[in-house]
């Protein structure tokens, strides 16, 4: 069965060092299944700066390729896999922005597939890494 | 300046292609190489009735155009079906937290992060690193 894991670790931002793991049991929503759609790793290089990329087309917006909704426990992974410092992608989910990832950053969140997840990226010439796991069928 | 780091593994090794992947990052002040020097601590709580719209980020305490992250987990127990719905800004829905699952994403201090409880008897952790 499919995992995720995360380890956040710091000696120095806090008076007491940081060291956090935990790992999560990619399963469908509401039960021990596991996820059983996986896109794989996908790679994009944007020659230019691009607004709204669709990384996840939710089921609604969709007539051709659309995801389970609601009652769902998808899961959505972006990397920045660019290089530099300065040039970042702004993670939207519908039209909102979430957050930025800087080059080297990463995020992995859950997706109940009914609005898109989409990016912008900052500068010309950003490479994206980004994969979807997630259920064929809402539980 | 604090070194902060963040390491994703995935493994997908069930299907066709995929395998262990391991991604690691420094948190990083928005583009600059200086380390992100704030953080709220883990914090734990405990929901005993169903609550709509819990704070996690709220968007004015912080400057905007951050490259703050934001980990939240479900660390309800002994149960698959209590979930914490997270959403952004004015209810639009990211996702839901099963039991177990957890989450880091990046927040720009500009939009709200909240959560709700599904059940009763909810547990779930959220810690915050940001620029101020």
């Amino acid at each position: 069965m499919a995992t995720a894991s995360i380890t956040l670790t710091s000696g120095d931002l806090t008076g007491d060092p940081l060291n956090l793991n935990s790992t999560a049991t990619l399963t469908k929503a509401a039960n021990t299944t596991p996820l059983d759609q996986f896109t794989g790793i996908t790679t994009v290089y944007y020659p230019t700066a691009t607004t709204a990329a669709c990384i996840a087309l939710a089921d609604t917006a969709s007539t051709v390729l659309g995801y389970a909704d609601t009652t769902v426990a998808h899961k959505v992974y972006i990397k920045n896999a660019s290089t530099g410092i300065s040039d970042y992608v702004n993670v939207k989910i519908a039209t909102t922005v979430v957050g930025r990832l800087y080059p080297g950053d990463w995020c992995f969140f859950p997706w109940d597939g009914t609005n898109n997840v989409d990016i912008d990226t900052s500068a010309a010439a950003m490479t994206i890494e980004y994969a979807v796991l997630s259920q064929s069928v809402a539980s | 300046m604090p070194t902060t780091t963040a390491t994703l593994t995935l493994n997908t090794s069930e299907f066709s292609g995929g395998g262990a992947i391991s991604k690691s990052t420094t948190l990083k002040k928005a583009g600059t190489a200086t380390g992100i020097d704030q953080f709220t601590g883990i914090s734990r709580v405990y929901q005993a009735t169903v609550a709509a719209d819990l704070s996690v980020v709220a968007a004015g305490s912080y400057a905007d155009a951050q490259a703050g992250k934001v980990y939240i987990k479900n660390s309800t127990p002994d149960t698959n079906t209590a979930y914490l719905l997270v959403e952004m800004a004015s209810n639009v829905i990211l996702g839901r937290l099963y039991p177990g699952d957890w989450m880091f994403l990046p927040t720009d201090g500009t939009t709200d992060i909240k959560v709700s409880t599904s059940a009763a008897n909810m547990y779930y952790e959220f810690g915050v690193f940001h620029e101020g």
